[in-house]
């Protein structure tokens, strides 16, 4: 009976420690009032990707905390840019979080997105020592900041990495490629179509625009005059066309058939099935690359850094933001989850769930990197140290039209329609004519 | 009076959904409007009507537009005719064939564009697997700029040929039996019999068929939408891409509103052309 009693007691003085210790846990980590929004509601609108659907599973642990009701709805990628657009322009109001991608320049000089600064500066809302903003890598974190304001906060980091068949490679004893010309080389060299393309780099009009512009800063080239507020194009150099005919060379010597329209969609599935040897893209590829049950090739994938051009190795690098709508009816509790949502311990947990980062303390933690390829994590970071002579796309308004008419350069390159330096003095001249006429 | 009133919720609908943005259209092909610069909006007349005339990249569209409703009306109108024929001396198990010919009808076109993506794949498609066993390809399919459009056209003849089919098959039926037996007896031979006597007999609903085919695929936008987003470069970029891209990526929506009203006149034009010359009856 006695011992019994014994139990109990140390059972209770367990949980009082426990208690005491959680309590003490959740006020360390943000000295902040969570409660302050309680019994208000927010909509979340979320773009399809692997960091919304980890970010839904984490929403109810956000619910608890502030009390606040989260209606998050995940929308495939076009729908998503229409309904988004569609809600901030006409100012109704319904989403109060939205992802947010290169289009921040256009949504924030239109008024239609808040800028943060405001709220990360208010002790109320954010605790500054414990969300540590200088943890946030700068090349993605300038990628939310338009005129010197902070409009959106990266929460899915990518840059460019070079991806390879490590049994390939091993086989026929090649080395990895360091630069353009070497990785020219191997594409060739390991090219037998259409058993295996030699390397796989997306061909398709839009989507060339953001993993060209890496191959440019390499070859010493700039995209357009002024890094913070383009006037003019500057991708008619022939620095730029030289980088621009390494790229379409890569596709047509050693490319996959059809390249000219290839996505992401086409280039990963082809190196899930083990039918390219190489694959230049955006790092975030590597979790499906990986996973086991969608990818032959799991297991057998090498990761290094861009390849150098004569500029030296910069890569592009992109990231996925978190804004916050300007029409939002529920400011403060935006802002709280915005806190909350990119604030360490939360990009940590969906950093180990997804591999996404923003942050460089993801990156370079134990649980991130015990968890995915090491060769993975130091080739990121490496590709994201060189800094960036520009934004990942330029700082205009005209996002979509330099996409269309930078991108339809380069994607006639490759399907052999006129030379690089035919190809982009055209679409500099027709991007200016834009440009002049947006002032 | 109380007619009205019962017509009246639909009347409201039809006004709000489809009349009043028809002529917020017809008004914002006027304007300069860019979304992303709503203040410098204003009126600049036949403005955007010049320009767009003075675009090749508009004339390259309308081009792929007529490509495209000539090429996929004048073979699904010859596959349905056959197929229309053929079951009409079937006499076993004409609804199970029927049936089944309307499955492609039935599927959305984000289902087709995904299918047919997975097909088209010219590394991992099945299309290119089977045709190897014979010796042919490996094509590119969707993926190449002269490839491309016919093979968006194959795409509409597998779905939208059962539509016709429908259609020429009810019209064969309705034939009255004794005027084929007539010419016949007159000696008309098979070929003549088709296109002296039932063709005429059918042209009324068959022109219906066409009207339909055509101001639907006037306005193709979904299936290539998912499958080329009108490339490699702009070589399957139809009119209503093209308008799409105009409004909806670059949010210039003035000059998008005066590709709509250029779409609309155009396909006004050719529906006007068929009731003409097919001497449609609506009434």
């Amino acid at each position: 009976m006695k011992k019994h009693n014994l139990t109990k007691r140390a059972l209770f003085v367990f949980l009082v420690v426990a208690l005491v210790g959680a309590c003490s846990g959740l006020v360390l980590a943000g000295d902040i009032d969570w409660r302050q929004a309680e019994g208000t509601s927010l909509f979340v609108a979320l773009n399809k990707h692997v960091y919304a659907d980890a970010l839904q599973q984490l929403i109810p642990e956000f619910e608890e905390l502030t009390g606040i009701k989260v209606v998050s709805e995940v929308y495939s990628q076009d729908e998503y840019m229409n309904k988004r657009l569609v809600d901030l322009s006409s100012r109704a109001g319904v989403f109060d979080i939205v992802m947010m991608d290169q289009a921040v320049v256009q949504y924030a000089r239109a008024g239609w997105i808040e800028p943060l600064d405001g709220y990360i500066n208010d002790p109320t809302l954010f605790n500054q020592e414990a969300y540590a903003l200088d943890d946030f890598f700068p090349s993605l974190l300038d990628e939310g900041t338009v005129d010197g304001k902070i409009y959106a906060i990266p929460v899915a980091g990518e840059t460019q990495v070079l991806y390879y068949r490590t049994d390939v490679f091993e086989e026929k004893g090649i080395q990895v490629p360091k630069t353009f010309d070497e990785l020219y080389e191997t594409a060739v060299a390991l090219n037998d179509r259409p058993n295996m393309a030699g390397i796989l780099l997306r061909g398709q009009k839009i989507h060339t625009a953001w993993n060209s512009s890496g191959f440019v800063w390499s070859y010493g080239g700039r995209i357009s005059d002024d890094p913070m507020n383009p006037t003019k194009a500057a991708f008619d150099s022939p620095e730029a066309a030289e980088a621009i005919t390494m790229y379409a060379k890569l596709l047509q010597d050693a490319g996959p058939l059809g390249a000219g329209n290839y996505t992401w969609y086409e280039a990963v599935s082809d190196f899930q099935q083990g039918k390219a040897a190489m694959y230049l893209d955006a790092s975030v590829f590597m979790g499906d690359i990986e996973n086991p049950e969608k990818s032959l090739v799991a297991g057998k994938v090498g990761y290094a850094p861009m390849p150098a051009g004569p500029a030296g190795n910069i890569a592009n690098s992109l990231s996925w933001l978190l804004s916050m709508s300007s029409s939002s009816k529920n400011k403060k509790g935006a802002a709280l989850f915005l806190a909350w949502a990119t604030g360490k311990e939360t990009s940590l947990e969906l950093g180990v769930a997804t591999g996404v980062f923003g942050r460089k303390s993801v990156l370079e933690s134990d649980a991130v990197r015990n968890k995915y390829p090491r060769a993975w994590s130091e080739a990121v970071l490496s590709s994201l140290e060189a800094p960036k002579p520009e934004a990942g796309f330029p700082r205009i308004t005209e996002i979509d039209e330099w996409l269309d008419i930078y991108g339809g350069a380069v994607n006639a390159t490759i399907l052999g329609q006129r030379d690089a330096k035919t190809n982009l003095e055209r679409a500099a001249a027709q991007m200016n004519k834009i440009l002049s006429e947006s002032q | 009076m109380q007619q009205l009133a019962f017509l009246s919720p639909a009347l409201i609908v039809l006004v709000a959904v489809n009349i009043l943005p028809v002529f917020y259209t017809i008004a914002t092909s006027f304007q300069s409007l860019h979304l992303a610069y709503p203040g410098r909006n204003k009126f600049i007349g036949l403005g955007n009507y010049i320009s767009i005339l003075q675009d090749s990249r508009f004339w390259n569209s309308l081009g792929l537009t007529l490509t495209y409703v000539a090429g996929c009306l004048t073979i699904e109108l010859i596959l349905a005719f056959c197929i229309a024929l053929l079951l009409a001396k079937q006499t076993k198990g004409v609804g199970f064939i029927r049936g089944v010919l309307l499955l492609p009808i039935f599927l959305t076109p984000i289902v087709v564009a995904f299918l047919w993506r997975l097909l088209f794949s010219p590394s991992l498609g099945l299309l290119n697997y089977f045709l190897a066993f014979f010796g042919l390809g490996p094509y590119e399919w969707i993926y190449s700029p002269q490839q491309a459009l016919p093979s968006l056209i194959i795409i509409d003849i597998w779905q939208r040929t059962p539509e016709l089919v429908l259609i020429i098959f009810t019209g064969l039926l309705a034939i009255p039996q004794d005027v084929i037996e007539a010419a016949a007896v007159d000696g008309a031979s098979p070929w003549q019999l088709f296109w002296n006597v039932k063709v005429p007999l059918i042209k009324p609903i068959l022109m219906v068929g066409i009207l339909f085919r055509v101001i639907d695929l006037s306005k193709v936008f979904d299936v290539i939408y998912i499958l080329t987003r009108g490339g490699p470069g702009i070589s399957t970029e139809t009119l209503s891409l093209y308008t799409y891209t105009m409004g909806f990526s670059f949010l210039r929506m003035g000059y998008a509103s005066a590709l709509g009203m250029i779409l609309f006149a155009i396909i006004l034009l050719m529906s006007f052309i068929i009731v003409r010359w097919g001497e449609v009856d609506f009434e």
